[in-house]
């Protein structure tokens, strides 16, 4: 297993470089000059601007500039921000916990809900329940992010009263965006997991079961179910990154500092230390959540081996 | 992005402050402070340093947290504009490049260390010196050169050219003191976080993209004359909180989470208007109105006689009718009422006469032609006209593009987002280009028309008169008001004669607040100042 997470870790490490050229490589074909941005407004003389390039290390070629980034950046120094002038690193540690906080809060709204509908739609498939579990998902999917969250706020904020329209801290504050996120995955892992769950159900192992005398709860949960879970787990670390971009939103729409915020303001300003910074965080992300649900796989199914 | 937004962030060159009426001294035992005010802005500030930030959202903070030199309080007493702040009096050399300040001496910085002379020249070192990368308030601070310092209580700021802006400029927050011992210990990066003045509020605590707070300052004791009281501020305590979504920022207003919100959609300030319990504040601001910039040099908008066409048919009545009735005014002059040389009498060079614009455009030769467009020499009258993405223009370029439909004129509107529209603006692609501008002096005109502004700066009307940039010159080769005012005048009407500039709308500075929050005042430039403010229970 150890063996295995290490060969992983050191195959992402072209993927992560590949992710930071990229991004680099877009960032300076987009016209727009950040000391020109940074100067707008200050009567700023083009010997001005020129110095800023240069004290930004701008005027450099495009390759000296990546080398030089990659290079800090395996000193585990992501730069300083154009704009605040803060350490990179220092901003990101700052917003992170947010966003993870909210990433995790949406995560478990998803998985209650999805598998708890999908094992209900499957149980009792044709049922009442199973049509209201499917028209449920049929609008999570249906239904943008960005729209659900206006419409909770407008119902259970400025309506009801009940919760807060800004998303501060505590359980409270995270309700609304957990949920305004949640329930698009949470269509997508109902779905999911009731076909998975009802292919299972009609496996021979399945009558087995049955026939050793075991109730539909047990079957359901420690035989039908732990198969069924292996492609939900495999699409939860998919979602990582919509998760992300959706993050961006929803963080927006309720107030929420976080890493999307973050991006968005520092596209606006081509702020290139703290886009770089941020991208380079969203794909290790995503690259050890995937690791981690390859890991999970072994939990799950005795017969997948690493070595 | 709305109203004002990260550009007018950007173009917020600084203000000067409008503290309380002209009502006598209150008694000077004043209750200790008490309430806490949330207000929903709408931008992060990136720095708490007046010295380095350019953004509005920056600026509404520092105004409260730093206390200028001198203050510009216009409309408060008769036959007065500036009152004393920090210094107590001022004296300016005749040629406008010598200003000498006497200092109070009982003022105290948040950190306990006294505010002397000395601290004067340390924030404009801090501001000049290439480190702190300032923005704002450099420009502001004009063609600097030295500071001398002549005792601890008199200061004398020089500079390398006339700077009659100055004292317009040093009534903002941008030039505000620094506490020298802060800038020593923490740099000037430092100070961006650990922002330290003599203002009635001192800064508690910034959560990056979430919140800043500032509590009262209870040992302040040094407020402008024409306040409505003195000691402490009234307020406990105050949170700056960061909501980039407008419809948040108002539901938020709705459920009582913040009590002051700025920049909302103008259909739901009109809601607030007519609601009970809020109270919709509409301050004045300073500078150039929202307008049309119109390009001089690419045809065919570069024959005057079409920009004035341009002019005659545009109908900001109707404009303001359909999109901001109740909370704007229509404007007609390059300057905002408030400005310096505003100059009533040039409001009425163009108004709205479809008769006049169609003669106009007849006289140059642009003939009736084929779908009500204009032609000459086989060509359509056809003007692009490039708008900065949600930046609040879109729908008022869609009704000019009616209004100038019925004269004759095609206009092809497309948008490209900020800052890429302003490589394009610079380089003259356009005919019709979106524009506005916050300046406490009408020596923004400096910045806006001169010739070397081309290319580089926001000159974006490609006009380039060499008489106007000698008027500006003459009129800033001054500090006294009175000599200021006849040349900027005189430069202001050939602008307009020149027709680069169609006038759109008078914006305010409009907040909604619950009608808790009272005794709010404005700064010349729409900043709220909290001094004199209370909520009631």
């Amino acid at each position: 297993m150890g063996a295995f997470i290490g060969r992983r870790l050191l195959a992402s490490l072209p993927i992560v470089f590949g992710v930071t050229a990229l991004v680099f490589l877009i960032l300076h074909l987009i016209p727009g000059d950040p000391a020109q941005i940074m100067l707008f407004g200050t009567n700023a003389t083009p010997d001005q601007i020129a110095g800023l390039r240069r004290s930004l290390g701008l005027d450099r070629p495009l390759a000296v500039q990546y080398g030089d980034f990659v290079w800090r950046l395996v000193h585990g120094d992501l730069g300083v921000s154009f704009i605040s002038q803060r350490r990179v690193a220092e901003e990101i540690g700052l917003v992170f916990p947010a966003t993870a906080t909210l990433a995790l809060a949406t995560m478990v709204v998803a998985a209650t809900v999805g598998l708890g509908a999908g094992v209900i739609g499957a149980m009792y498939r044709g049922s009442w329940m199973d049509v209201a579990g499917t028209g449920f998902s049929v609008l999570g999917v249906a239904v943008p992010n960005f729209w659900l969250s206006v419409l909770l706020i407008l119902v259970f904020a400025v309506r009801l009263g009940w919760l807060p329209a800004l998303s501060e801290g505590g359980v409270r504050g995270l309700i609304l965006p957990s949920v305004s996120l949640g329930w698009g995955f949470s269509a997508i892992i109902t779905r999911l997991c009731r076909a998975n769950l009802l292919e299972a159900l009609a496996q021979p192992y399945v009558s087995t079961a049955y026939a050793k005398g075991l109730r539909a709860g047990a079957v359901v949960v420690r035989h039908a179910l732990k198969n069924a879970l292996i492609p939900v787990v495999t699409l939860l670390g998919l979602q990582v990154g919509n998760l992300l971009s959706g993050a961006v939103v929803v963080e927006t729409i309720f107030g929420r500092q976080g890493l999307g915020s973050l991006a968005v303001r520092a596209i606006q300003a081509k702020d290139f230390p703290t886009i770089q910074g941020v991208v380079l965080v969203v794909a290790l992300v995503y690259l050890l959540v995937n690791l981690a649900v390859d890991v999970a796989y072994a939990a799950l199914d005795p017969r997948v081996r690493y070595g | 992005m709305t109203r004002r937004t990260l550009l007018a962030g950007a173009l917020g060159t600084g203000s000067a402050a409008l503290l309380g009426a002209a009502r006598p001294r209150a008694a000077a035992s004043a209750p200790a402070p008490q309430g806490r005010l949330v207000f929903g802005m709408w931008q992060s500030p990136e720095s708490l340093d007046p010295g380095t930030s350019g953004l509005i959202s920056s600026g509404y903070i520092s105004i409260n947290v730093f206390d200028p030199l001198i203050w510009h309080l216009p409309g408060m007493r008769r036959g007065q504009e500036y009152f004393p702040g920090l210094a107590l009096r001022w004296e300016v050399s005749g040629d406008a490049r010598r200003f000498t300040f006497h200092l109070r001496r009982d003022v105290k910085f948040h950190d306990g260390t006294p505010f002397t002379a000395e601290a004067v020249k340390a924030t404009l070192e801090h501001i000049v010196n290439p480190e702190t990368k300032s923005r704002s308030a450099i420009t502001a601070l004009g063609p600097y050169s030295h500071t001398e310092v002549t005792g601890d209580d008199v200061v004398t700021i020089v500079f390398k050219e006339p700077n009659g802006a100055f004292l317009n400029n040093v009534a903002t927050s941008g030039l505000s003191p620094i506490s020298p011992a802060a800038l020593r210990r923490y740099g000037h990066q430092g100070v961006s976080q650990h922002p330290v003045g003599t203002g009635p509020f001192k800064f508690q605590e910034w959560v990056l993209g979430n919140h800043v707070t500032i509590v009262a300052n209870p040992d302040y004791n040094w407020a402008p004359p024409v306040a409505h009281h003195q000691g402490p501020p009234h307020l406990a305590e105050i949170t700056f909180r960061i909501i980039p979504d407008a419809s948040t920022r108002f539901n938020a207003l709705r459920t009582g989470e913040v009590l002051i919100a700025e920049n909302l959609a103008p259909t739901d300030v009109q809601g607030l208007q007519r609601a009970k319990g809020y109270t919709v504040f509409a301050a004045p601001v300073t500078g150039m109105p929202y307008s049309i910039m119109v390009n001089a040099k690419r045809p065919p908008s570069d024959d005057v006689r079409v920009r004035q066409a341009l002019q005659f048919a545009t109908n900001q009545e109707a404009i303001i009718e359909a999109l901001y009735k109740g909370i704007y005014e229509p404007a007609h002059n390059i300057f905002l009422p408030g400005t310096l040389s505003y100059d009533p009498t040039l409001d009425k060079m163009y108004r709205y006469d479809a008769g006049r614009a169609k003669s106009l455009l007849e006289e140059a030769g642009w003939k009736a032609g084929a779908g009500g467009v204009r032609q000459k020499d086989g060509q359509p009258l056809r003007l692009v006209f490039i708008n900065i993405a949600n930046f609040g223009f879109d729908q008022i370029s869609q009704l000019l593009q009616a209004q100038w439909q019925d004269v004759g004129i095609q206009t092809d509107i497309s948008a490209q987002s900020f800052p890429t529209v302003a490589e394009t603006y610079n380089r003259g692609d356009h005919n019709l280009a979106d524009f506005f501008y916050y300046s406490v002096d009408p020596f923004l005109m400096r910045a806006l028309y001169a010739c070397d502004q081309i290319t580089h700066g926001f000159n974006w009307m490609h006009y380039c008169d060499p008489q106007v940039d000698a008027l500006v010159a003459k009129g800033n080769a001054t500090a006294d008001p009175s000599k200021r005012i006849a040349p900027f005048r005189e430069a202001a009407r050939r602008v307009m004669e020149a027709a680069v500039v169609i006038p759109i709308y008078q914006q305010r500075a409009v907040f909604d607040a619950s009608d808790r929050v009272q005794a709010l005042r404005f700064t010349v430039n729409g900043f709220p100042i909290y001094y004199d403010a209370t909520l009631r229970a």
